[in-house]
């Protein structure tokens, strides 16, 4: 009888046969892969708010573990501990909503005022009159039927945004809901995954997971870290630009920020809208292009090296691409969690190359003299 | 009462069978509290092995170490010939693999059950993060494992001595 080994007393018919079920072997496993992979993926793109939800589930679990650590190793027990930081943090954020999302709610209510009764023909019209009609090549019938499409887009994003906010609310109860059994629970639920690996690879996957969960959480605080830190830088240069409506438009510009390369181009367009409607010259929108300009060098030169985990450099042609790519597959949420998930999964991989290198080195190299 | 979680992702088999009577068993825990050895019981990995399967091979890297809570594990040498020589053989209670806790050293032998067998496996991950949450419990385990090597290193050291001893009583020595 055959075996799947090759040894050298088999016949040449029997090394074809084995070399044959080992290729038939890799093609199923690999193909089985592949379709796992495809059935995730389409999950992920049919199911995209059940999928949204466990992942900022995860992000908060990730941003909340440290100081529920910090309580723990203080001997509070971990779910007492939970709960205070979700008590101190829920009532540290309604402090800061009770401030925060009133101004957001009647900016955005002023915005909906202003909009309301006004066609997109009213605002492009306007914008031209009052911007385009001063720039000779950019005052032609085309050019304004250009911009009431884009105004009309925009006032739909607008009205849609507005519902989602509230309808929103429901989600992130069930959200917190999630988070706070993820931190309660996610020790025991990581035991009980990875019980399920075969003795065989059980020390490589569970070193790899914790390798993998202590890069990805570092990287995922980071990102959140950099958002809020150019957040609040946004609100502040636009609240000294004078511009209306700088809360919602600089928490915007923090979020948008999360989507490298086309994130502050995203989060500038609507302050230099409003600019151009407010004050229809070209010197307010200067300042904001300066404003939002430093505020990028300051984010890639300071911000980003100190809270981003450098080990997430990814190519920019890539970086573009996974962006165009998530946007695609799941709109915004798609563009804003594109870069967060390839991330992970290009720290994943280097965490396995790395093992695996340092396991082949090892099995060169001759074992220790004493101790098992 | 189960937590959610636990009731979603309910282990297999007998896992509330009690462990605390073999871990005592053991001088790196023998000195815990019995809360301290509940709560390092929940670190542990139950992992059941059939008769003949390896529980690790010599030369891999290792992440942790291995107590035997039922069964018979071989711990072998391989030999320059190809073949392997039995070192030990350790049953309920024994420990093996400890160094692995402390660095990621390759395996200096191989280990594998000689009869179907539940071990219970203490991995790196799992003390650094007891560490971290726990840092009285973890410098407590820690400094026992130091203790236990710290033995094996002077016994070593006393059969290095007694060798070298024979060798120049035998003018092998140069």
């Amino acid at each position: 009888m055959s075996t799947n080994r090759l040894s050298s007393s088999q016949s040449p018919d029997d090394i074809a046969l084995v070399i044959s079920r080992n290729w038939l072997r890799k093609a199923l496993r690999w193909s089985a892969a592949g379709i796992l992979l495809a059935a995730v993926a389409w999950a992920v793109v049919k199911l995209q708010s059940l999928a949204l939800l466990f992942v900022l589930s995860f992000v908060l679990a990730s941003l909340l573990e440290p100081p529920v650590r910090e309580m723990e190793s203080r001997g509070i027990p971990r779910p007492t501990a939970v709960l205070i930081v979700f008590v101190v943090i829920l009532s540290t954020v309604g402090v800061l909503l009770a401030v925060l999302i009133p101004q957001v709610v009647h900016q955005l209510q002023l915005a909906l005022q202003a909009l309301e009764g006004r066609s997109a023909d009213d605002i492009a019209a306007q914008i031209q009159r009052r911007f385009l009609s001063r720039v000779p090549l950019l005052n032609s019938p085309a050019v304004l039927e250009r911009l009431r499409g884009l105004v009309e887009g925009m006032m739909l994003r607008l009205m849609s945004s507005a519902l989602w906010l509230f309808s929103g609310i429901t989600y992130l109860f069930i959200t917190l809901f999630v988070t706070f059994f993820l931190l309660k629970d996610g020790h025991r639920m990581k035991k009980s995954l990875i019980s399920r690996v075969p003795n065989r690879h059980f020390e490589l996957a569970l070193s790899l997971s914790y390798r993998i969960g202590q890069q990805v959480s570092r990287y995922i605080r980071g990102q959140m870290v950099e958002a809020i830190i150019v957040g609040l830088l946004s609100i502040l240069a636009l609240y000294l630009l004078k511009i209306r409506y700088y809360a919602f438009i600089g928490a915007l510009a923090g979020l948008a920020n999360l989507i490298p390369y086309f994130g502050p181009i995203v989060g500038a367009l609507p302050a230099i809208l409003m600019a151009l409607i407010d004050y229809g010259s070209l010197q307010p929108v200067l300042g904001i292009v300066i404003a939002f300009a430093t505020i990028q060098l300051l984010d890639n030169v300071l911000i980003s090296p100190t809270v981003v985990s450098k080990s997430v450099g990814m190519h920019p042609v890539i970086v573009a691409a996974v962006v165009l790519i998530g946007g695609t597959l799941a709109g915004l949420p798609g563009m804003l969690l594109a870069v967060p998930a390839t991330g992970c999964v290009k720290v994943s991989v280097e965490e396995i190359r790395r093992y695996l290198k340092f396991r082949s080195q090892l099995q060169q190299t001759k074992a220790p003299p004493i101790g098992w | 009462m189960n937590s959610f979680w636990g009731n979603i992702f309910k282990p297999r088999g007998d896992e509330h069978e009690p462990t605390l009577s073999i871990l005592r068993k053991i001088p790196v825990f023998a000195d815990l509290k019995p809360r301290e050895l509940r709560e390092f019981e929940r670190i542990l990995h139950r992992r059941e092995f059939k008769k003949g399967e390896i529980v690790f091979h010599e030369g891999e890297p290792g992440v942790g170490m291995y107590i035997i809570y039922r069964g018979c594990v071989g711990v072998y040498k391989n030999r320059p010939d190809g073949g392997e020589e039995l070192l030990a053989e350790l049953r309920e209670g024994e420990f093996f693999g400890e160094m692995a806790l402390l660095d990621e050293s390759p395996r200096s032998a191989t280990a594998r059950a000689l009869e179907p067998s539940i071990i219970l496996g203490l991995f790196q991950p799992d003390l650094f993060d007891l560490i971290e949450r726990k840092p009285k419990l973890g410098n407590k385990i820690l400094l026992n494992l130091a203790h236990i090597i710290g033995e094996r290193l002077r016994r070593t050291n006393e059969e290095l001595e007694q060798l070298r001893r024979k060798l120049t009583e035998s003018n092998i020595v140069y």
